[in-house]
């Protein structure tokens, strides 16, 4: 009893005042106006979780053929107590699958994000920092990659240079940078003109000082974002590659590959189409919303 | 307004070149010999480099360049290593169907694509505006394959509304364009929405409201006149996103298009089919883009003093 006057004495007014809020409140407005940004950030979570745990939360090994994983007829089996989502026609455990499947998925949305970034934020501010020959030659190049359809572009890539996860990132990672580019080199154009930088200029300040130091930091709003959303992107086109067959390469999982093996046998077993399906629409979804929030948050002006 | 016209036909034609020399540079990534490739693994070395000659291939880089585009400009598209057709035929042949595909891909997307984003933009920031546009954030997201073999599980083989693949008519075109057009629609709502927002934000919209025009003629007879007109201008995305997405759905339901020339010279690595199809739908896009501004800038004149 004698520790009661340390507490304040008007707690309860604090909270309804107009005084400033405590962390959690602040979190929780923020939720509030920003649902889509945490509803995308906990699936994100979620599949990060997953992905890195998946040795661990897998329930079998994803490539061993059971023996008692087919029927009689040799069809995979529907869901059971030891196959919580049922079996392949390989007999193999879809749950772990699908666990593992995350991993690549993962793998390719991010570092082929992250490729594209590399190029698109290199290309955009040399482009809009610059100006003049410089800027044009950069435009002009990103007109051409943007003119071809992206997904069959990377497809063809992915074809010509071998089906494999590495070359599935980079193809994508390498043809995906145009519209990052022109997002930046606009935002640049803009940054370029406001007085502080223009003050670094007038006294002497180098250009890379200034493309580092004043630039940069201010264009890193749009690069969050885009760089969320590409990843889901990114998610869909890996699925894709691997659904014809020329990205990752069975027996390893991947959502895409699982939907492929799952079409010849979805009469008999519609889980195989049901299950790496709702795990790749969730994933996507995931990035989709956090991307969506995230600039709602941190710019509402851009991309809108 | 010439000006403005010849502007731009020489920035397209840049980009055409662009893209000729890219697809031209991308099949000198292939692994192995194209010269091998066609005359098969057992051929002498001597045979090899007779081909290797006639192809031109011991040619410097620019003078097979320069060939190519030759042959481009006549309209050889090169010969299928697969079976010795020209791939313009191959293409040919095909062209009808995805053009159909495609087309029907393109009205469902502005039938559910507009409707939806009038909607949000007219009940901005309400429950109807919120539920529409995650509904579109959902549409965005889904596996378009993956959302064409649930339909063919449940409306086709379940149901036995719609053929399973295929050609043959209406019928068999509805699933696959549905499929086709899911991701465009949601795109268009957010374009729509967006375009149309700014438009009511707008003096004349205003001064029609004050006036007492009634909110239906506002919304159709002023604003969504101007509003649809930015939309018009995504066409040449809209393309892209149409002809990558046929590449998939043709697999999905077994539909004999372009598409699925492409797929199956994927797994043959029959290079010529497959930079072909893609050189095509990058100079389609272009011709669409620049169509589109030209038509935009008799639209709206302003656009040539920019």
């Amino acid at each position: 009893m004698s520790q009661l006057p340390l507490q304040p004495a008007n707690s309860a007014a604090v909270a309804a005042g107009p005084r400033p809020r405590t962390r959690s409140q602040r979190l929780w407005k923020l939720m509030r106006s920003y649902p889509s940004m945490f509803i995308g950030g906990f699936i994100v979570l979620v599949m990060i979780v997953v992905a890195v745990f998946a040795p661990v939360l897998a329930p079998h090994d994803p490539l061993h053929q059971f023996d008692n994983g087919l029927n009689q007829m040799g069809m995979p089996l529907g869901p059971s107590h030891q196959f919580l989502l049922g079996t392949d026609p390989e007999g193999r455990d879809v749950l772990s699958r699908v666990i593992f499947g995350a991993r690549v998925s993962l793998e390719v949305g991010v570092f082929a994000a992250l490729i594209s970034l590399v190029i698109g934020v290199v290309l955009g501010v040399v482009s809009g920092y610059f100006g003049g020959w410089v800027d044009m030659v950069i435009m002009r190049f990103t007109d051409i990659i943007l003119a071809f359809p992206f997904l069959l572009f990377v497809i063809a890539l992915v074809a010509i240079l071998q089906p494999s996860v590495a070359n599935v990132y980079i193809a994508i990672g390498v043809l995906g940078w145009a519209q990052m580019a022109r997002i930046i080199r606009g935002q640049v154009l803009q940054v370029k003109e406001f007085e502080y930088v223009q003050a670094a200029r007038a006294i002497g300040a180098r250009a890379g000082f200034i493309i580092f130091k004043e630039i940069l930091p201010n264009v890193l709003a749009p690069v969050i974002v885009f760089t969320t959303l590409n990843v889901g992107t990114n998610i869909l086109i890996e699925s894709s590659l691997s659904f014809l067959g020329i990205g990752v390469q069975p027996p390893h999982p991947s959502w895409g590959n699982m939907l492929q093996e799952g079409m010849t046998v979805m009469q008999l077993a519609p889980w195989m189409i049901y299950v790496p399906g709702l795990s790749l629409l969730l994933a996507v979804l995931g990035f989709n919303l956090l991307g969506d929030g995230l600039r709602d948050w941190l710019d509402p002006r851009v991309g809108k | 307004m010439l000006a403005y016209i010849v502007r731009r036909l020489g920035g397209a034609i840049v980009v055409l070149i662009g893209i000729s020399m890219v697809t031209f540079l991308i099949t000198f990534a292939v692994p192995g010999d194209p010269a091998r490739m066609i005359v098969g693994p057992h051929a002498s070395m001597q045979v090899v480099e007779q081909v290797r000659h006639n192809l031109g291939l011991d040619k410097p880089l620019y003078i097979q360049y320069l060939n190519y585009m030759g042959r481009l400009l006549h309209g050889n598209l090169g010969y299928s290593y697969n079976d010795n057709l020209p791939v313009w035929t191959l293409i040919r042949q095909r062209m009808g169907n995805t053009a159909q595909l495609a087309f029907g891909g393109w009205i469902v997307e502005l039938a559910i694509g507009i409707p939806f984003g009038l909607i949000s933009a007219l009940r901005h920031q309400k429950l109807s505006d919120y539920v529409v546009s995650f509904l579109a954030t959902f549409g965005f997201s889904l596996p378009a394959f993956w959302l064409g073999m649930e339909l063919i599980y449940n409306v086709a083989y379940k149901l036995h509304w719609f053929p399973i693949g295929g050609t043959g008519g209406i019928r068999h075109l509805v699933l696959p364009a549905v499929t086709l057009g899911i991701v465009g629609a949601a795109f268009y709502q957010r374009l729509i929405k967006a375009s149309m927002l700014e438009v009511f934000d707008q003096d004349y919209i205003r001064t029609a409201r004050a006036n007492g025009v009634p909110p239906f003629r506002v919304t159709f007879h002023h604003a969504f006149r101007n509003g649809i007109i930015p939309a018009v201008t995504y066409a040449g995305m809209d393309i892209s996103l149409l002809l990558g997405g046929v590449v998939l759905i043709e697999q999905v339901f077994n539909y004999p298009g372009v598409g699925e020339l492409a797929y199956m010279s994927i797994n043959n690595l029959d290079v010529p089919v497959i930079m072909a199809t893609v050189l095509l739908a990058a100079v389609f896009v272009v011709v669409a883009n620049f169509v589109v501004d030209i038509l935009y800038a008799f639209i709206d004149p302003r656009i040539t003093l920019s």
